[in-house]
C-alpha cells in the first residue's frame, strides 16, 4: 500500500464524514415559512402578519364584550381588591416581521383593528419556567433592522373580538410607527 | 527504515477506520437523537411519582378526576383563556403531538386547569381548548381548589393588578406534566417543547 494511496483514503474518508454530518444538520432545520400579509410605509416593511383562528363567543358566555360584568360569581373571590366590570371578552394574538431598510431608527408606537374592541402590544417573558405577560408602550425598530412578533415574545393582543376568525379569514391591522406613520397590514388566520 | 514507514502507515489506517467509523456512527445516530424513542424529551420525575388526584368541573358543571383517565397518557397543562400567546401555542402544539400519533391518538387526553377560574367558566374553558382540538378538555373550579391542584403539582400562578378595563394576565407555569397510563407523574415538559418531541415523548410513555 503506498503513501498515495493512504493520503486519497484520508482525503475521501474525511470528505465522507462531513458529508454526513451536513446531511445530519441539515434535516433539522425544516421550518415552514409561508407568506401572509405584507406592506410597507416610508422604510418600513411589514410582512407575514398572522393569528390563529379564535370564536368571538364562547359557549357560557353570551355577553356581548364590553358590557359590565353581572355574573354570578357564586362564593368565588377576585384576584384583587377591585370588584369592577369583568372583562368577558376572546383574545387572540398577532404576529408579524417588521424590517427597517432606512437609515434611522424607528419605533412602533400603536396597533389598531376593528376587529376587535381594543388592541394592545404585549410581551411575554419566560423566567424560571414562569411565563408573564407585560404591555409595552413601543417597540424600537433600529437602522438597518429588523424585529419579529413571533409566540413567546412579542404580540399584539386582540381584545374582545367582534367576530369569529376563521382559518383563511384575513383583516387589517394598522401599525403606526413614529418616522414611516401608518402601515397597514392584512392578517392572515391560519390553521393551528 | 523500511519498517518504520510500515509502522507510521498502520499507524495512519488505524487512525483513519477510527475517525471513519467514530465519525459515521455520530452523524448516523446521535444527530437525530432527540426524535428517538430511546430517550425522553421532558425532564423525568423520581420513579412512582404518584400524580396528585384531583376532581374539577369540566362542561356542564360535570365533575372529572384525572383517576377517570387511567390507561391513558395524561398531557396537563394550567393556563388561562385570556391568555393570547403562551397558552394557545402549547395547546396548538399538543394538538399537532396527537395527531401525529395516528390511532394512538385515543390513548391520550389533554387536560388544561385553569389559573384563572374567576373568568374561565368551566362552559368557557371547554370551548376554548376544543377550539384546538376536539378531545381536550379544560378543568375549573374555586380558587381554593384550583390552588390546591396547582401547589401539589408545583405549578405557580399570580393574578396581576387589572388594568384600567379590568382586564388582567396571570403569571403561571408555562410547562406541560405527562402521567403515564398507571397514573404516575413521568415527564415536566418545558415551554418551547415541539411537537414532535411531545410526540416522541407520548410514545415512549405509552409503551
Amino acid at each position: 500500500m503506498s503513501l498515495r494511496f493512504v493520503r486519497t483514503l484520508l482525503i475521501a474518508g474525511g470528505i465522507i464524514v462531513v458529508a454526513l454530518l451536513v446531511a445530519a444538520c441539515g434535516s433539522e432545520d425544516a421550518s415552514p415559512t409561508a407568506s401572509g400579509g405584507s406592506a410597507s410605509a416610508g422604510d418600513i416593511v411589514v410582512s407575514d402578519a398572522w393569528t390563529r383562528p379564535m370564536t368571538a363567543s364562547m359557549a357560557g358566555m353570551s355577553m356581548p364584550s364590553g358590557t359590565p360584568g353581572s355574573m354570578d360569581m357564586g362564593n368565588m373571590t377576585m384576584p384583587s381588591a377591585s370588584p369592577m366590570a369583568m372583562d368577558m371578552s376572546v383574545t387572540d394574538a398577532v404576529y408579524f416581521t417588521i424590517k427597517n431598510n432606512g437609515k434611522t431608527d424607528d419605533h412602533l408606537l400603536s396597533a389598531a383593528s376593528d376587529v376587535a374592541g381594543s388592541t394592545e402590544m404585549h410581551q411575554s417573558t419566560l423566567a424560571n419556567g414562569i411565563s408573564s405577560m407585560k404591555p409595552i408602550s413601543s417597540v424600537d425598530v433600529p437602522a438597518g433592522g429588523s424585529v419579529s412578533f413571533d409566540p413567546g415574545n412579542y404580540h399584539v393582543m386582540l381584545i374582545g373580538l367582534h367576530r369569529d376568525l376563521n382559518v383563511g379569514d384575513q383583516f387589517d391591522l394598522t401599525l403606526t410607527f413614529k418616522q414611516a406613520g401608518a402601515v397597514k397590514v392584512s392578517v392572515e388566520v391560519r390553521p393551528n | 527504515m523500511h519498517w518504520q514507514r510500515r509502522t507510521t502507515l498502520m499507524i495512519g489506517i488505524a487512525a483513519l477506520l477510527v475517525v471513519l467509523a467514530g465519525g459515521s456512527a455520530w452523524a448516523a445516530g446521535l444527530m437525530p437523537f432527540a426524535n428517538r424513542d430511546t430517550t425522553v424529551h421532558g425532564t423525568a420525575y423520581n420513579a412512582n411519582t404518584v400524580a396528585p388526584e384531583f376532581t374539577l368541573d369540566a362542561a356542564g358543571n360535570k365533575p372529572v378526576s384525572l383517576s377517570d383517565y387511567h390507561g391513558d397518557v395524561v398531557m396537563l397543562y394550567f393556563g388561562y383563556t385570556y391568555c393570547p400567546d403562551i397558552c394557545p401555542t402549547t395547546l396548538a402544539t399538543l394538538a399537532r403531538a396527537r395527531q401525529a400519533l395516528g390511532p394512538k391518538a385515543d390513548k391520550v387526553q389533554v387536560i388544561m386547569i385553569t389559573v384563572d377560574p374567576q373568568r374561565d367558566t368551566p362552559d368557557r374553558l371547554n370551548a376554548y381548548v376544543q377550539k384546538f382540538d376536539p378531545s381536550f378538555i379544560g378543568l375549573s373550579g374555586s380558587l381554593d381548589q384550583i390552588k390546591q391542584v396547582a401547589s401539589e403539582y408545583g405549578i405557580y400562578f399570580q393574578a396581576q393588578k387589572p388594568n384600567a378595563n379590568g382586564g388582567y394576565a396571570v403569571d403561571h407555569t408555562a410547562a406541560v406534566i405527562a402521567i403515564d397510563g398507571q397514573g404516575k407523574q413521568r415527564l415536566l415538559e418545558s415551554y418551547g417543547t415541539t411537537s414532535d418531541q411531545f410526540t416522541a415523548d407520548i410514545k415512549t410513555l405509552l409503551r
